[in-house]
């Protein structure tokens, strides 16, 4: 670029020149053109194989089962065939069952008082116990919904033997007491697959950082490197930051894509929705972000300061985004500032669209919002950048 | 040689304070960042999962049964409507996350003695959110599941007090230990303050050396004192920094969000000093062998899925071996277990041993490395200058 005489040079030739530019200089560091090609798949990969188990089985439990009647053991059983469960040791004392569970070998604790058989025969309360390792939620709230089910479904089995064995009622007033019943229906995401929940979100962070990684280095480089004068001076603001958008665009739809098609086609990640409507918010999301590297890369000393800053925002940014804390619950200042970050918006659409299979009708707001970042954010760029020009051309005169 | 040791060390913490970048990573964004997850997660628990009803049947069974869902605390009725539609378009638009659903003949088909079902929805693509949802449903429902018979049976004019007593003889009581209200402040907070307290640490360290290198005082600093002097004292400021840094926020934590602390602080203390150790000593090994950007890139590359891989969210028991591999070889799955035994569940040196010894042996591996790196930049360099010396010659 500082090699082409400026004046006499087509707009559009410059325009692509300052493409190949961009292009070169991703190639040539090897560390972000690795980042920028193998990253994505590579989150995709290692996180697909982390949450491959999905649904979480086998969740280990100990017995304290005092009474070791056949009302007891059935219990034990019922607990040990539940699917989320696994009966991993039968203790005899309460210190044992502390044990286990402080130490994290048993997640959870069923504690059978000794004579509740005969107790419930005489139709006197008996009381079982369930202990919970809160520690961990999620561990605690699958260990807590198989736990439920299996004394729910014991109790009203108990309950009916009982009173049919003890002949207190009719076989219609049976019939009336087991009359309704309750059925649990999830939708979107029925049997609880942490991978389906977390996959999307994961996607769309490792996009914003990958392609915020490679942006927050356009403007730093080309200061470090000298070239940043020669090409505000021959292009102005306005194509510069056109050439230099361009590139990182294609860059981002093309690891969206890969990364889309990874996670729907071979982890078989469940996608509904059109995908017409990804597709544009992916635009608008990647404009957004690449604007904001662009910006960071302005605005930072150098590159090791936006790389910093970039390997800042990842966390914070996903956590208050409203994806997994629900934003209703946030402190409101917080809520604030998530709504001025592109993930917010980005995610909320991905959920109505992929998730739920909703319509374009659905996330127009939140792509409203998005066009708006993308209209802010190149504004803000592009007064600096012409600030910036018009200095160079102002030491050019004077000098 | 103490002298030159000690103005090595006022050397880099003048660099921590005067440089930008490190100034504002390494001291401020810890706290920063630490204000920002404690007002996110004050909250705790979700308390007002927003709940659609929708009652067909209006008789009073059916008031009974939405009664329950209103009283329960945990759920909140944003809305009653009339029709299955509507509570799908509140669903799908997250005005509700919990849905209940009271057919049109409830009443008439349970008093007859047919089978007749209440449907409860919950919305499954937020799981923080369904996990509170599906759980107060199913308390609510646990609830009525046992009392709704009963009072169908009075309605119809039965008088069972003998079959109350019996099916209302087994009670299940159900304990949380060391997180009895579910709460997310408690599980997380915490969890993630370390995440990025070894992001900034690793982020202020690791260009200790790269940076003397690119300044070209790399040499210098070396022909001042030996190596076991040098490279520990690269980093133990950082190490003396990050360990004050953990104690103001377990500190402010324990005070303004009553953040559980409750095993031995001792124990705590000793844990957190050999995990610093070993992000230092890896800051170091990474730092004597690239330039600062790619310092950063490395090390960031371990950092940023750490907490994904640690198991503290999702069990190692639930990952692929491959995977724990991976995790069992990160300094932070080590850390957060032993952290969380201690402060959750006041576990004692017996409990926290292993992740003890897992992590001193990573500082010594790590060290083993960094007398490595030492001994073969060492060699490179002298080699450099040999031919620099043969060119001269020439």
């Amino acid at each position: 670029m500082s090699n082409c005489s400026a004046p006499e040079m087509n707009k559009w030739k410059l325009f692509l020149i300052i493409q190949m530019e961009e292009i070169k200089a991703v190639c040539a560091d090897r560390m972000v053109l690795g980042i920028v090609l193998l990253v994505p798949a590579f989150y995709c990969i290692l996180f697909g194989l982390l949450y491959s188990g999905a649904v979480l089985h086998d969740i280990p439990v100990v017995v304290w089962d005092q009474d070791n009647s056949s009302v007891s053991r059935s219990l034990v059983e019922n607990l040990d065939e539940n699917e989320k469960v696994k009966v991993i040791a039968r203790v005899t004392d309460m210190q044992q069952v502390e044990n286990l569970v402080q130490s994290g070998k048993a997640k959870g604790a069923l504690v059978i008082p000794s004579g509740m058989a005969r107790s419930l025969m005489r139709g006197e309360p008996a009381t079982v116990l369930t202990i919970i390792d809160g520690s961990n939620l999620i561990v605690a709230f699958n260990l807590r919904k198989g736990m439920m089910t299996v004394t729910r479904t014991f109790k009203a089995g108990i309950s009916m033997q009982l009173l049919s064995a003890s002949g207190v009622l009719s076989d219609k007033a049976l019939s009336i007491l087991q009359a309704v019943s309750f059925r649990e229906h999830v939708w979107f995401n029925p049997t609880y697959n942490y991978f389906n929940y977390i996959m999307f979100g994961t996607l769309v962070m490792a996009l914003h950082q990958v392609i915020l990684m490679a942006c927050c280095l356009v403007v730093a480089r080309d200061r470090r490197q000298g070239k940043r004068k020669a090409q505000l001076e021959e292009a102005g603001p306005g194509l510069l930051l056109l050439g230099k958008s361009i590139p990182y665009l294609g860059i981002g739809l093309a690891q969206e894509g890969i990364v889309f098609l990874m996670l729907h086609n071979i982890w078989g990640l469940p996608a509904h929705g059109s995908v017409w409507v990804l597709l544009l918010a992916g635009v608008v999301f990647s404009l957004v972000v690449i604007g904001l590297g662009l910006l960071l890369s302005t605005l930072s000393h150098d590159e090791f300061e936006a790389s910093a800053y970039v390997m800042m925002v990842g966390l914070p940014a996903f956590l208050i985004s409203g994806y997994s804390w629900p934003s209703y619950l946030m402190f409101f200042p917080i809520r604030g500032l998530a709504d001025l970050l592109p993930t917010t918006w980005m995610l909320q659409i991905f959920r109505t669209i992929a998730v739920k299979g909703g319509g374009l009708t659905l996330v127009l707001s939140p792509l409203a919002v998005l066009t708006t970042m993308v209209l802010v954010t190149y504004t803000a760029i592009y007064y600096l950048w012409y600030k910036e020009a018009r200095q160079i051309r102002q030491c050019i005169e004077l000098g | 040689m103490f002298n030159a040791w000690l103005n090595l060390l006022a050397r880099e913490v003048d660099f921590i304070l005067k440089d930008r970048v490190v100034r504002r990573f390494f001291l401020i964004v810890p706290l920063l960042v630490g204000l920002l997850f404690g007002a996110l997660y004050c909250r705790g628990q979700i308390l007002e999962v927003p709940t659609v009803i929708c009652d067909q049947d209006q008789s009073s069974l059916s008031r009974e049964i939405t009664a329950a869902f209103e009283n329960h605390p945990r759920l909140q009725v944003v809305a009653r409507v009339s029709s299955y539609s509507e509570v799908e378009k509140l669903i799908m638009r997250d005005q509700a996350r919990v849905g209940v659903v009271i057919p049109p003949d409830l009443q008439d088909k349970a008093s007859r003695g047919e089978a007749a079902q209440v449907l409860t929805i919950v919305d499954g693509s937020n799981l923080i959110n369904s996990n509170y949802g599906i759980s107060a449903s199913s308390e609510v429902v646990n609830d009525l599941s046992s009392r709704l018979g009963l009072s169908l049976l009075n309605r119809a004019g039965y008088f069972p007090e003998q079959a109350a007593r019996v099916s209302s003889s087994l009670n299940i009581n159900e304990e949380v230990w060391y997180n009895s209200a579910l709460s997310y402040a408690y599980f997380l907070i915490f969890a993630f303050i370390i995440f990025i307290l070894q992001q900034t640490f690793l982020i202020g360290s690791c260009q200790t050396i790269s940076r003397e290198t690119a300044n070209g005082c790399w040499q210098d600093l070396k022909s001042a004192l030996p190596g076991w002097c040098l490279l520990p004292g690269k980093v133990l400021p950082y190490w003396t920094i990050g360990i004050l840094q953990l104690a103001i926020i377990l500190l402010t934590g324990r005070v303004l969000l009553a953040l559980p602390v409750n095993g031995s602080i001792i124990c705590l203390l000793i844990l957190s000093m050999i995990f610093f150790a070993v992000l230092a000593a890896l800051a170091l090994l990474v730092s004597q062998l690239t330039i600062p950007l790619n310092s950063l890139r490395f090390t960031m590359f371990i950092a940023l899925p750490s907490l994904a891989l640690s198991g503290y969210t999702w069990p190692l028991s639930a990952m692929p071996a491959f995977v724990r591999a991976i995790s069992y070889a990160l300094p932070l799955t080590w850390y957060l277990d032993g952290f969380q035994a201690i402060t959750m569940r006041g576990a004692g040196w017996t409990v926290i041993s292993r992740p003890l010894l897992i992590l001193a042996i990573m500082l010594l591996v790590c060290s083993l490395g960094n007398y490595a790196a030492w001994k073969i930049t060492n060699r490179v360099q002298q080699t450099n200058i040999q031919l620099a010396e043969g060119v001269n010659e020439v």
